[in-house]
This record gives C-alpha cells, sequence and structure tokens, in this order.
C-alpha cells in the first residue's frame, strides 16, 4: 500500500469515528457512512450468500438499521468497517437460517473468479481463459459458508487476517487454517474436474 | 441503489422514531458473561483449594522408601476426585466463557487457559493459606449428609495397613513398640527399630498423631519403616463431626 493510499484510509477511519458521533445526534448524518459502505457490503451479502439483488437489498436495509440502532456499542478499537461488516454478516446468517435454502446460481463475478484462483499459486490462470467458469462457479458454490465466507473477505473483500478474525469472530489460527484449507478444497474439486493439472 | 438505500433507511429510522439503544441495553450479555467468569474462577478457586488441601500431606521424601508403585496408589488412590472433577468444570467453563466475551476469541486457547489456570490455582493457594479450605471441609462434613463418602477425610488415606499405611494416635509408648489407635482400625502395636526412619519432629510420645509407612506383620502388628507427623489435626473426624470416633476429642 502506499503512503498515499494509507493515509487516506487512515483519514477515511478517522472520520467514520467523527460520523458515527454525529451519526448518534441526528440520523441525517448516518446517511454518509451508509453512503460510503452499501455498495461494499452490498455486494459482501450477494458473494457470500448468493440472495437475488431484491433480497440482498433487504438484508442490507436491515444491516443498516441494526447497526444505527447499536452504535452505542461501536468500540473504535475496530475500523468501523470492519463493524459494519460483522453485523451484516449476521444478518445474512439469520436470513439464511430463515429462507432454509440456498439458491442454486452462484452470484460471483467472472472477475472475482479471477480474483480468487490468482490468488492462489496451484491453480493455472489458464483455467479462467477456458470456458470452464459455469463449473468452477459450481465449485465455488458448493464450498460450505465457513470456508467461502473467508475467502471471499480474504480475496475479494480484501480484508486482512485481523479483520476477517473480528468480522467473523474467530481466532486467527483458525481463519488462516479455513483460508488454507478452503484453498485446498478448491483445488482438489477443480482437479477431479480436470479443469486443472 | 446507492441513494435508493440509504433514502430508504432514513426514512424507515425517521418513521418509526429509532433510536440508538443505550449502552446497558446493547451490552447486558457481555457483562452477564464477565459475571459468569468471575464466578466460575472463584468457584475453580475454591475446588482447587480443597483438593490442594488433600496433597500437602504427601512428602516426596516418601516417595524413596515406597518406589513408583505404592506412591502412585497413594496419590491416585486417594486424590481428591470430587474437587479434581469439578475443578474442571469450572475451568472448562470459565475458558468457554471467555471465549464468549466481547473480544474473547481474539486470543488464542493457550493463552486463555493459562490465565484461567493461573487466575484459578493463585487464588486457591491463597484459599488455602487463609486455611478457608480446612475451614470450608469441615463446615460441609457437619452439614451436609453423607459428604465423606464423596469427599473422605484426607488422612484416611493414611489408614490402610494392608497397602503399608497406618495412621492414629499414640496411647502407649513402650522400648521400640507403640500402641496406636487408628481411628478405623481399632488399636495397634507399630514396631520399629534403629533402621526406621524417625521423623526428628516426631516425639514417640503419647497423644501424638503419627502416621507410619511400613508393613503388616501380624493381626494388629505393623513393622514401620517411617514415622512421621500428620501435618494438620483437621486431617481425622473432629468432634462432632459424625464420623468415625471423634478421634481427636
Amino acid at each position: 500500500m502506499s503512503s498515499k493510499s494509507f493515509m487516506l484510509k487512515y483519514r477515511q477511519e478517522k472520520n467514520d469515528v467523527k460520523l458515527v458521533d454525529l451519526a448518534k445526534k441526528d440520523p441525517e448524518n448516518f446517511e454518509a457512512l451508509m453512503v460510503r459502505y452499501q455498495n461494499r457490503l452490498f455486494h459482501f451479502i450477494k458473494r457470500i450468500s448468493f440472495f437475488s439483488k431484491e433480497d440482498a437489498e433487504d438484508i442490507l436495509q436491515e444491516a443498516f438499521i441494526k447497526i444505527y440502532k447499536n452504535l452505542n456499542s461501536f468500540d473504535d478499537s475496530l475500523k468501523f468497517s470492519t463493524w459494519a461488516y460483522q453485523i451484516t454478516r449476521n444478518c445474512v446468517i439469520d436470513a439464511i437460517r430463515k429462507k432454509q435454502s440456498r439458491p442454486q446460481k452462484a452470484r460471483l463475478e467472472n472477475e472475482d473468479l479471477a480474483k480468487i484462483f490468482k490468488s492462489g499459486t496451484d491453480i493455472e490462470n489458464e483455467t479462467l481463459a477456458k470456458d470452464t467458469l459455469n463449473k468452477v462457479k459450481e465449485i465455488i458454490d458448493k464450498l460450505p459458508f465457513k470456508y467461502r465466507e473467508v475467502i471471499i473477505l480474504r480475496f475479494l473483500e480484501e480484508k486482512n487476517y485481523n479483520e476477517i478474525m473480528d468480522i467473523v469472530k474467530k481466532p486467527k489460527g483458525t481463519i488462516a487454517a479455513l483460508i488454507n484449507r478452503g484453498r485446498k478444497m478448491l483445488a482438489e474439486e477443480a482437479k477431479k474436474q480436470h479443469l486443472i493439472r | 441503489m446507492a441513494q435508493d438505500i440509504s433514502k430508504k433507511v432514513i426514512n424507515k429510522i425517521k418513521k418509526e422514531k429509532i433510536v440508538p439503544s443505550s449502552k446497558f441495553q446493547l451490552n447486558w450479555k457481555n457483562y452477564l458473561i464477565w459475571i459468569i467468569l468471575i464466578f466460575l474462577v472463584l468457584m475453580g478457586a475454591l475446588f482447587s483449594s480443597l483438593a490442594i488441601f488433600n496433597i500437602p500431606d504427601v512428602d516426596l521424601e516418601i516417595y524413596r522408601y515406597l518406589k513408583l508403585r505404592r506412591f502412585a496408589w497413594l496419590i491416585i488412590g486417594s486424590a481428591p476426585l470430587l474437587w479434581i472433577i469439578f475443578l474442571f468444570f469450572s475451568l472448562t467453563l470459565g475458558f468457554l466463557a471467555f471465549r464468549k466475551t466481547k473480544r474473547g476469541y481474539r486470543y488464542k486457547t493457550l493463552l486463555i487457559v493459562g490465565i484461567i489456570v493461573f487466575a484459578v490455582l493463585s487464588l486457591g493457594f491463597l484459599a488455602h493459606w487463609a486455611k478457608f479450605n480446612q475451614r470450608l471441609d469441615e463446615n460441609f462434613s457437619r452439614r451436609i449428609p453423607h459428604y465423606r463418602q464423596f469427599a473422605p477425610q484426607r488422612g484416611m488415606r493414611w489408614i490402610n495397613p494392608e497397602e503399608g499405611f497406618l495412621a492414629g494416635k499414640i496411647i502407649a509408648v513402650k522400648s521400640e513398640e507403640l500402641t496406636v489407635a487408628s481411628p478405623k482400625n481399632g488399636n495397634w502395636i507399630v514396631k520399629y527399630n534403629k533402621k526406621t526412619l524417625v521423623d526428628p519432629e516426631v516425639k514417640l510420645e503419647q497423644e501424638e498423631i503419627i502416621k507410619a509407612i511400613g508393613e503388616k506383620i501380624g493381626d494388629f502388628i505393623f513393622q514401620a519403616q517411617i514415622i512421621k507427623k500428620l501435618p494438620c489435626p483437621g486431617m481425622f473426624p473432629q468432634k462432632g463431626s459424625g464420623n468415625q470416633n471423634n478421634f481427636l476429642k
């Protein structure tokens, strides 16, 4: 990360904390926070849950209401974004439990797959050039939720291990193990289907 | 999508007059978990002190004479199992409670276990030092029916002549022979000689409470290899304990 982008992020985090304080006094100030994070959170919901656009929007609304209600428990030892992801993830899990079903088609975009596979050293990039994207999506789709979410957080949301630990509330060692195991499972399944050598 | 959602949320907040919940409302579960955790640590300390209470009368010096098998029998056979089981449960539940605190997931298992074990044992030793465990043990034996079936008097481990352990009060002293009243087995002749290791603290006089390690050589006759003092009076039934023969009265 360049020093310029680091400073930018730092300022944004400081700004988030100020916005949280202001939002506690007047809900209008909460809008700035929502605008800042809604796209990221919306994509996160779609990526980990496979819900339709409409359902994902409903979940996001619910997540924002929950964030607003919980503003007083925001602890600035966490980044606001990490905390927002944590609450959003809980809303997604609640929604999955309520619906008790998983839609069949993966919602990952092609560039998402590229990001996941580029991060692995054992999966060839040429895979993505072939007409196998649907199969790859299916493999990811079949991955258990606990592996899926950490892989998405790491490679698509580009969160570091500490942030992932705070979002999913699991120890760092467990996060590392889940990411490694998830990637291994992806590679093994891809090999089985002859997507890679 | 972007503007729509934030507008919708703001409208909903205003329409339904939603306000941020108070800190207490949001954190009461965390406070409760901390209270439970503190309670479990205190209970663990209590159980550990009761377990420690059973240990100090076994000194390692005895190991040299007993050899491994008999020493293991002494330790394992008379271990305060009840308190060890309760202690184990307190530690496990304490660990789980710590994990459930707001930031409990951040710490390594080993660190959490280390902190809890350290806290429990430190407080346990403190309670032992303050003789809180002895008073509690005596209280329990008076107030809880059948308590001694689950938590035998700690001196009882020394009353097993078949295994080579005999304890009791000296009621008569002759040359190289003691008559010892044992609370469980009646009166015994305890023989000793120059080879017998007699602890310098032991004066071999009447009313003294001793433990002897050696061998049963006949009916109510015991050959001692070691004679030591029993470290504290709480080891045998006290007056009014409702057990044994009010040995120390």
